[in-house]
C-alpha cells in the first residue's frame, strides 16, 4: 500500500504537465475561437468591406523558399469581392530567385474548416492558375497529422526573371461553398482500418465550411532535393534588366516576351470584368465585381469536325470501358489540338457512367 | 458548368489512383509500457470482463503492409500482410527463443475486387476476417479469422452478402475443423441504423483415426443491430450457440473453430451484448460494454457443465481538458456462476477501477497515439500474489505508464 500514496503523488505531479504534446500536433486548440464559431465568422464577413480596388493592390507578404507556417485567417484578415464571392484572404509574394517550388497548403479541420482555393498570378498580376477541388482534397488524420483539406502543387522557376513566372499566391474560400460541408472519415473507421476490425459504425462527421480558418502553408525548394549542387541559374533576359516585381501600372506598359506562349489571361481589373465573364471556363462572376478570371484555354487552333467527332467517340468509349485515365489523356490531347467539345464530352460521359 | 467539376474531380482522383501504382499502405498497432503493483510486477484480471485500461502489462505490436498491385477496368488486386509480435515486457531483450516473446503470421492474403463484374471481393489466404470487437475490453465477440478463402461484399438486395471458408483447428485437439461463415450486413432499418445477420458452422473434420470418438460440430448465430446515436454509436448483439460452441457464450469466445469442444454432443448458449461509444457534449465521451452469457449442458474446455452464466459491465468515461489531454476513468465488474455436471454452483466476481491521465494526438475517444499514466485498483478473492505468510491476496494496486498507437 505504500506504493499507492507514491502513485497518487506522481499522478498529481503529471497532471500539471499538460502542454507537452501540444508541440507535436497542429495546435488547433490555440485557435479554437477561429475554428469554433462559424456564425461569428459569417457575420464578420458580411460586415467587412473590400480592402482593395484590384488584386494589384493586395497586401502581399513576401515569403522565403523555406516558409513553413500556420496561417490564421480571421476577422483581422483582409477581404475582397472575388469572382465567386466575398472572402477573407491571405496574399503572398513567392520567392523569385529560388529553384522550382513545391507548395503544400493544408486547411486544418476542427469544428469548421476553411475550404481553400488558390489563385496564382504572374508578375503582371495576370491569372496563371486557379487551384481548387481538382487539387485540394480531404486527407484523413494519421498519427500526428489531423484531418485536413490539403493540396500540393509546384511552381516553375526554370527561368528566373521570366515575368510570366508565378509570382503571387492568393488564398481565399469561395463564397458559394460556405453553405456546404466536407465529409470526413470517422476516427473509429480509421481505427478499424488500422486494427483490421469491422468499422464499429460511428457516423462520419460533416464539417461546415467557414470564412475563417487555420491553414498550414509549407514551401520547399525542390531543386535543392534533386542532388544538384553548385548549379548556375541563368536569369531570363539580360542580366542588367533582370526582373523585379513591379507595380501593375509599370508592368502593363511593358509587353514582356513570353517563354511559354501559354496564357492569354484576362486582366484582373474591373474594366476587364465583362470580357472575363465569357472566358472559356465560364467562371461565375458576381455582377459589378472585380474579377478573378479562370485561365483561358491556351489554343486558338480549330479542328476538323470529323476529327473532333472521332476524339469524342474515343473519349466516350474509354469512359465506358472504365479507363478514365485514357479518357482524360484523350480529352486533353483533343483540346490541345483545338477541340471545343472534348472536355464536355468527357464530363458528360463520366456523369453517365456514374448512373 | 461549375457543378460539372465535381464529377470531374472525382474522376481525376480515380484516374490518378488507377494510373500510378498506389503506394504501400502502412498500418499498424502497438501498446507497451511499464508498470508495477504493490506486490511485485503488475497484477491483472481478465481484461475481457473488467476492461483493459491500466490492466495490461505486455508489449504487443502489429505491422500491416498492403498494396494495390493492379487496377484496371474496374478490376483490382490487393496484397495484404501482417505480422504480430508480443512479449511479456519484463526486460529489454525478449526473443522468441527465450519464450517470453512470440511472433505470429497474422495475415498474408490477396484480395481481388470486381473480378466477377460486381463490387465483390474474392480473397484467399490468412486474414483477419471481418472481426467484431469491443475495443475497451479487447473482446472479439465474432472472429473466425484464420487461413481461408471467400467472397465478400456481394450486393444482394438491400445489404451485402459475404461467404467464407476458414480453418481453425480446435485448441482441444481431437479433430481438425473447418468454419463456414455466412454474413448479411448493412440491412437498413431506420435512419442511421443497420442490422447484420450471420451464421457460423464449425464442422469437425476428423481423420479416420480420430473419428473413433464421438466428434461433434458447433454453431453460432449472430444478429447485430448498430445505431448511430448523437455522433456516436450503440450496438446490441444477440448470439446463440449450439453444441460444440455452446460454452463460447460464457467463455467470451468468438465462434471460431479453435473454440470447438468436439466432445460436446449437446448444449445451448445465449449471449447478449450492448456496447458503444457516446459523446456527451463537447467535453465528455463515454465508452461502455455490457455482456451477459449463459449456457446449459455445455462443455467448457473439456469440463461438462450443467449450466453456467456470466455478467460483466465496463464503463470508460473520459473528460477532455483540451485537444491533447484527458482524464479517463474505467470501472469494471463481473460475476460468473458455474455448475459442473452433478456438482454445486461456484461463483467468482471481480472489480477494477482505473484512473488515468492521458495525452493524445487529438481529444477524441479514438485519438492515438496516447500516453497514459494510470493507477488501478483490482479486487477478486484470492486472485493476487501471496504475502509473506503465503496467503494469496484479494486485491492489488497497479501503477504504470502505457503508450498505445495505431496508424
Amino acid at each position: 500500500m505504500k506504493a499507492t500514496r507514491l502513485t497518487i503523488v506522481l499522478l498529481a505531479a503529471m497532471l500539471g504537465a499538460c502542454s507537452t504534446m501540444d508541440d507535436l500536433v497542429v495546435p488547433t486548440s490555440q485557435y479554437k475561437a477561429v475554428l469554433d464559431n462559424r456564425q461569428q465568422a459569417m457575420d464578420a464577413l458580411s460586415q467587412a468591406n473590400s480592402c482593395c480596388a484590384n488584386v494589384a493592390n493586395f497586401p502581399y507578404t513576401a515569403i522565403p523558399a523555406d516558409f513553413d507556417s500556420l496561417v490564421v485567417i480571421d476577422g483581422s484578415s483582409p477581404v475582397y469581392q472575388f469572382a465567386d464571392g466575398k472572402s477573407f484572404f491571405a496574399a503572398y509574394q513567392l520567392p523569385q530567385n529560388s529553384g522550382d517550388l513545391r507548395i503544400s497548403v493544408a486547411a486544418q479541420i476542427d469544428k469548421t474548416v476553411f475550404k481553400p482555393k488558390i489563385v496564382m498570378l504572374d508578375a503582371q498580376f495576370r491569372v496563371t492558375r486557379v487551384i481548387d477541388d481538382s487539387i485540394f482534397h480531404y486527407e484523413p488524420q494519421k498519427l500526428l497529422d489531423g484531418d485536413r483539406i490539403e493540396g500540393v502543387f509546384s511552381v516553375d522557376r526554370t527561368y528566373i526573371g521570366n515575368p510570366n513566372n508565378e509570382t503571387y499566391m492568393i488564398l481565399y474560400t469561395p463564397y458559394d461553398k460556405l453553405g456546404e460541408m466536407t465529409k470526413t472519415i470517422s476516427a473509429a473507421k480509421l481505427m478499424a482500418k488500422s486494427m483490421a476490425v469491422v468499422d464499429p459504425g460511428m457516423p462520419d462527421p460533416e464539417i461546415p465550411h467557414s470564412p475563417w480558418g487555420l491553414i498550414k502553408i509549407s514551401l520547399a525548394d525542390v531543386s535543392s532535393e534533386t542532388g544538384l549542387a553548385n548549379i548556375f541559374k541563368p536569369t531570363y533576359g539580360p542580366q542588367d534588366t533582370a526582373y523585379r516585381p513591379k507595380s501593375a501600372e509599370a508592368v502593363a506598359a511593358a509587353a514582356a516576351p513570353n517563354k511559354l506562349q501559354v496564357v492569354v489571361p484576362a486582366e484582373l481589373t474591373a474594366a476587364a470584368a465583362t470580357t472575363a465573364t465569357v472566358a472559356a471556363n465560364n467562371a461565375v462572376v458576381a455582377p459589378n465585381a472585380q474579377v478573378v478570371a479562370q485561365p483561358v484555354a491556351n489554343s486558338s487552333a480549330t479542328m476538323l469536325a470529323e476529327t473532333e467527332q472521332m476524339y469524342n467517340q474515343m473519349i466516350l468509349q474509354a469512359v465506358q470501358a472504365g479507363d478514365i485515365g485514357k479518357a482524360m489523356t484523350l480529352a486533353a490531347e483533343a483540346e490541345r489540338a483545338g477541340s471545343a467539345s472534348a472536355k464536355n464530352t468527357f464530363i458528360q460521359a463520366v456523369k453517365q457512367s456514374q448512373h | 458548368m461549375k457543378a460539372k467539376w465535381l464529377p470531374i474531380s472525382a474522376a481525376v482522383a480515380m484516374a490518378l489512383a488507377s494510373v500510378s501504382a498506389s503506394a504501400v499502405d502502412f498500418h499498424g498497432y502497438m501498446r507497451s509500457g511499464v508498470g508495477m503493483s504493490d506486490n511485485g510486477g503488475m497484477q491483472l484480471l481478465n481484461k475481457k470482463v473488467v476492461g483493459r485500461l491500466g490492466n495490461e502489462d505486455d508489449t504487443y505490436g502489429e505491422i500491416q503492409l498492403g498494396q494495390e498491385v493492379y487496377n484496371k477496368a474496374g478490376k483490382s488486386f490487393y496484397v495484404d500482410s501482417m505480422v504480430a509480435m508480443s512479449s511479456n515486457q519484463v526486460r529489454g531483450w525478449e526473443n522468441t527463443g527465450g519464450s517470453t516473446a512470440d511472433f505470429a503470421l497474422a495475415q498474408f492474403n490477396v484480395q481481388g475486387k470486381g473480378l466477377f463484374g460486381g463490387n465483390e471481393t474474392f480473397w484467399a489466404g490468412k486474414r483477419y476476417y471481418q472481426r467484431h470487437d469491443i475495443h475497451i475490453t479487447d473482446f472479439y465477440y465474432w472472429d473466425v479469422s484464420g487461413a481461408g478463402a471467400g467472397v465478400e461484399n456481394i450486393s444482394a438486395g438491400p445489404g451485402q452478402l459475404s461467404v467464407a471458408w476458414l480453418r481453425n483447428d480446435p485448441w482441444m485437439g481431437q479433430s481438425d475443423a473447418n468454419t463456414f461463415d455466412v454474413r448479411y450486413a448493412g440491412i437498413p432499418l431506420w435512419e442511421g441504423a443497420a442490422l447484420e445477420l450471420g451464421y457460423d458452422f464449425v464442422k469437425a473434420n476428423p481423420t479416420d483415426a480420430q473419428d473413433t470418438d464421438a466428434i461433434n460440430d458447433g454453431h453460432m448465430i449472430t444478429a447485430e443491430l448498430n445505431a448511430s446515436l448523437m455522433g456516436g454509436f450503440n450496438k446490441t448483439v444477440v448470439q446463440y450457440f449450439i453444441d460444440g460452441l455452446a460454452a463460447d457464450a460464457v467463455g467470451y469466445g468468438s465462434g471460431t473453430g479453435s473454440d470447438l469442444q468436439p466432445s460436446a454432443d449437446k448444449g445451448d448458449g445465449l449471449r447478449l451484448i450492448n456496447w458503444g461509444v457516446l459523446p456527451l457534449g463537447d467535453k465528455v465521451e463515454l465508452g461502455h460494454a455490457i455482456v451477459y452469457g449463459t449456457c446449459s449442458d455445455c462443455v467448457s474446455w473439456g469440463t461438462q457443465l450443467d449450466d453456467s452464466d456470466t455478467f460483466s459491465i465496463v464503463a470508460r468515461p473520459m473528460y477532455k481538458w483540451n485537444d491533447v489531454m484527458k482524464t479517463i476513468f474505467e470501472g469494471g465488474y463481473y460475476k460468473t456462476n458455474v455448475t459442473p455436471a452433478g456438482g454445486s454452483e461456484t461463483s467468482t466476481d471481480g472489480t477494477k477501477f482505473t484512473l488515468a491521465q492521458a495525452w493524445s494526438a487529438g481529444s477524441g475517444f479514438w485519438a492515438r497515439p496516447e500516453l497514459r499514466v494510470f493507477v488501478s485498483y483490482l479486487s477478486q478473492d484470492g486472485a493476487f500474489a501471496a504475502d509473506k505468510s503465503g496467503t494469496a491476496q484479494d486485491d492489488a494496486w497497479n501503477f504504470g505508464v502505457q503508450a498505445e498507437a495505431w496508424w
